[in-house]
């Protein structure tokens, strides 16, 4: 007899290992389910799934009475593991005849199960639904608010605040004043842990000041329009924490300001992305992106990541025969009565994508790099893009000094060491690398430059490294790459 | 830490089915089992490594995939299952190098679970979890030719919990 190998003769620690990436993998919604699914497949498979308590911690919201008998199944399967625990808090907009219409509010009755285990809670999840629930699976934002006062929480680290309604209807809009109320954490809560947010179109200043000299990362997602007050404090937000590591992720947001925050220094900070996504402003009188960001002082950065799109809206400016991006410029440009905003960043990351609105116009915009912006202590440049990416430093324009005044003057000296391009073609980055190394030849720093690396393939490992007296001949050699 | 002399020896290694392969250490040293096992036995370049839980076939292709992984960093040190990177995603040559049947599939998890070449278990394990991921447990049954052996009261148990899904 022919001996077949097959799944039932993996050692049980491979099997539960296959079923942790099956669970966690999932969305955080169907894997205490998909937990259950396998546990019913055969005896080897309930075995091992059972005797698994980390495929059991989520414990999310089931929205009906019975899947709350999951839910007790979970805490006791997790064997006392620490937990993700997630509540759903619902704000609807019901009809209640004719054109009248009452907002309610309400919590999963989840939160009765999931506050008397909060010593085991790990993570808190607090989303903000706007879809219709069932009275008899909910409790009230006041029952919520009285179990959840004094919760101790002695080992989560992590918070999660979302609210899931992305593009908000400004006619079915529910003021959620009522929920941030209750949504947690308030002062009564002990959190001695907590060092990471991650908030979803909510402002993180919902977090009482007690418990902001404790972050050290933060992620804000930003997404669709009105979101402007999430945005609005986080200076004050931020000068309270000890943050280490910040993202911050902008979605079809609309810059109209041209008032800028209040200065805001960050020394501790030391990794920041940040993305523009289908963003715009309003128009270029304000310079709004700009005025948004001016106030940032990241004195302790040294690493910085950004991904944007090109040919937003109003970032794009015409100058000659020629539109410009001018996304970049306008989060990078110094004040000109500050050196830099930038005074100890040491790699700067640029991933370039399409705008999804404007994609049929984009092929035409240059991506706008002035060699100014280069910080002084900036080692390390990468920039990558799907499409064929022009780079200018192009700056001399009517207009255009008055709203950038920085960028004619170069830094006094480079310490750029490595250039990496992963791009599809690179001609229309070579007169900008041309020009690089010529003003660090002038600066007398082009002795301290390395490599320029290049990839034009994402997807195949082969990166061609070119060292540095051999960068102008690739120069020549790729002018008119097609 | 690897020497330049390392690099240049060659290994010998002999498996359940009396096949020898002789092949760069940097190749054979993915296996975190036969680095300790080379490290035991020191310098003696003759003596061969014997594995007696792989057979040819699979040795071979688990070769394949030491050879293009000879260059890869050092894994990094264990971590919690919890911890481990949390994504269904194969890189392109790994997904075309487990294209493999069934059989072939568990025979490389096994070998490398065996051998300790802990990037090559995740890519088996990950295939093997894309297969199942979503699935009903009776399509699981059918996919893996699993039988359903549940006693009459564990199937009870498990009608119970059937419910608890009930609205969803």
């Amino acid at each position: 007899m022919s001996w077949v190998v097959n799944i039932s003769h993996l050692p049980v620690e491979t099997l539960s290992y296959i079923f942790l990436i099956c669970v966690k993998t999932s969305e955080i919604d169907d894997r205490s389910w998909n937990a259950l699914r396998l546990s019913h497949v055969c005896r080897s498979f309930r075995r091992a799934a059972l005797d698994y308590p980390t495929l059991w911690t989520t414990l999310v919201s089931s929205r009906t009475s019975a899947g709350l008998s999951l839910v007790d199944a979970c805490i006791e399967r997790t064997k006392g593991l620490p937990v993700e625990a997630v509540v759903d808090f619902y704000a609807f907009r019901k009809n209640i005849g004719g054109s009248e219409a009452v907002d309610v509010f309400a919590v999963d009755n989840i939160a009765r199960i999931l506050i008397p285990v909060s010593a085991r809670w790990k993570t808190y999840m607090a989303r903000i639904r706007t879809h219709k629930f069932s009275e008899e699976n909910v409790i009230a934002l006041s029952e919520f608010s009285s179990l959840a006062m004094g919760l101790k929480a002695p080992i989560l680290t992590d918070m999660y605040h979302y609210d899931m309604e992305n593009f908000p209807n400004a006619s079915t809009h529910v003021d959620r004043s009522k929920i941030y109320e209750v949504l947690g954490p308030d002062s009564s809560w002990s959190l001695p842990t907590l060092n990471s947010l991650v908030s979803r179109n909510i402002s993180p200043a919902r977090i009482p000041p007690q418990f902001r000299p404790q972050l050290e990362s933060l992620v804000v997602n930003v997404s669709g329009n009105n979101r402007w007050n999430v945005l609005d404090h986080l200076p004050n937000f931020l000068q309270e924490t000890a943050l280490s590591k910040m993202h911050l992720m902008l979605v079809a947001q609309i810059f109209e300001r041209s008032v800028a925050p209040r200065c805001c220094i960050l020394p501790r900070l030391k990794s920041l992305k940040i993305e523009f996504i289908v963003c715009f402003q309003r128009d270029w009188g304000n310079c709004s992106l700009r005025a948004a960001f001016r106030a940032y002082h990241f004195t302790g950065l040294v690493e910085l990541s950004i991904c944007q799109d090109i040919g937003g809206r109003a970032l794009t400016m015409k100058i000659g025969p020629r539109l410009y991006d001018m996304t970049l410029v306008s989060f990078l440009a110094t004040d000109p009565k500050h050196t830099s905003r930038f005074p100890c960043l040491q790699t700067l990351d640029l991933e370039i994508t399409l705008n999804a609105v404007n994609r049929d116009t984009v092929a035409f915009i240059s991506f706008r790099i002035p060699h100014s912006l280069i910080p002084p202590s900036l080692t390390r440049l990468t920039i990558r893009g799907s499409f064929a990416l022009s780079i200018s430093s192009y700056f001399q324009a009517p207009g255009f000094n008055v709203i950038f005044p920085n960028l004619s003057s170069t830094p006094a000296s480079f310490a750029l060491q490595a250039v990496a391009l992963n791009l599809p073609r690179f001609r229309g980055v070579v007169p900008w690398i041309k020009e690089l190394v010529m003003i660090m030849h002038k600066h007398s720093s082009w002795d301290g430059f390395k490599t320029l690396s290049v990839n034009n393939d994402p997807y195949k490992e082969t990166t061609q490294v070119i060292e540095r007296n051999d960068v102008g001949r690739w120069c020549e050699e790729n002018v008119g790459d097609r | 830490m690897s020497t330049t002399e390392d690099k240049t020896r060659k290994v010998k290694l002999v498996t359940s089915d009396n096949e020898e392969f002789e092949v760069d250490w940097e190749v054979a040293t993915r296996s975190v089992l036969i680095k300790h096992m080379l490290e035991d036995i020191g310098e003696s370049e003759e003596q061969a490594i014997p594995l007696p839980n792989v057979t040819a076939n699979v040795l071979k292709k688990v070769l394949e995939w030491c050879e293009h992984h000879r260059k890869d960093p050092e894994p990094a040190p264990e971590s919690s299952d919890d911890n481990r990177k949390r994504t269904l995603e194969i890189g392109d040559w790994d997904a075309k190098f487990i294209q493999v049947d069934q059989e072939m599939l568990f025979e490389i998890i096994l070998a490398a679970n065996y051998l300790d070449i802990k990037a090559l278990l995740d890519v088996g394990c990950k295939t093997v979890a894309n297969m199942i991921k979503g699935k009903q447990p009776e399509e699981i049954r059918k996919m893996f030719n699993i039988v359903n052996d549940f006693t009459p009261e564990e199937e009870a148990q498990i009608k119970k919990e059937n419910e608890w899904a009930e609205d969803r």
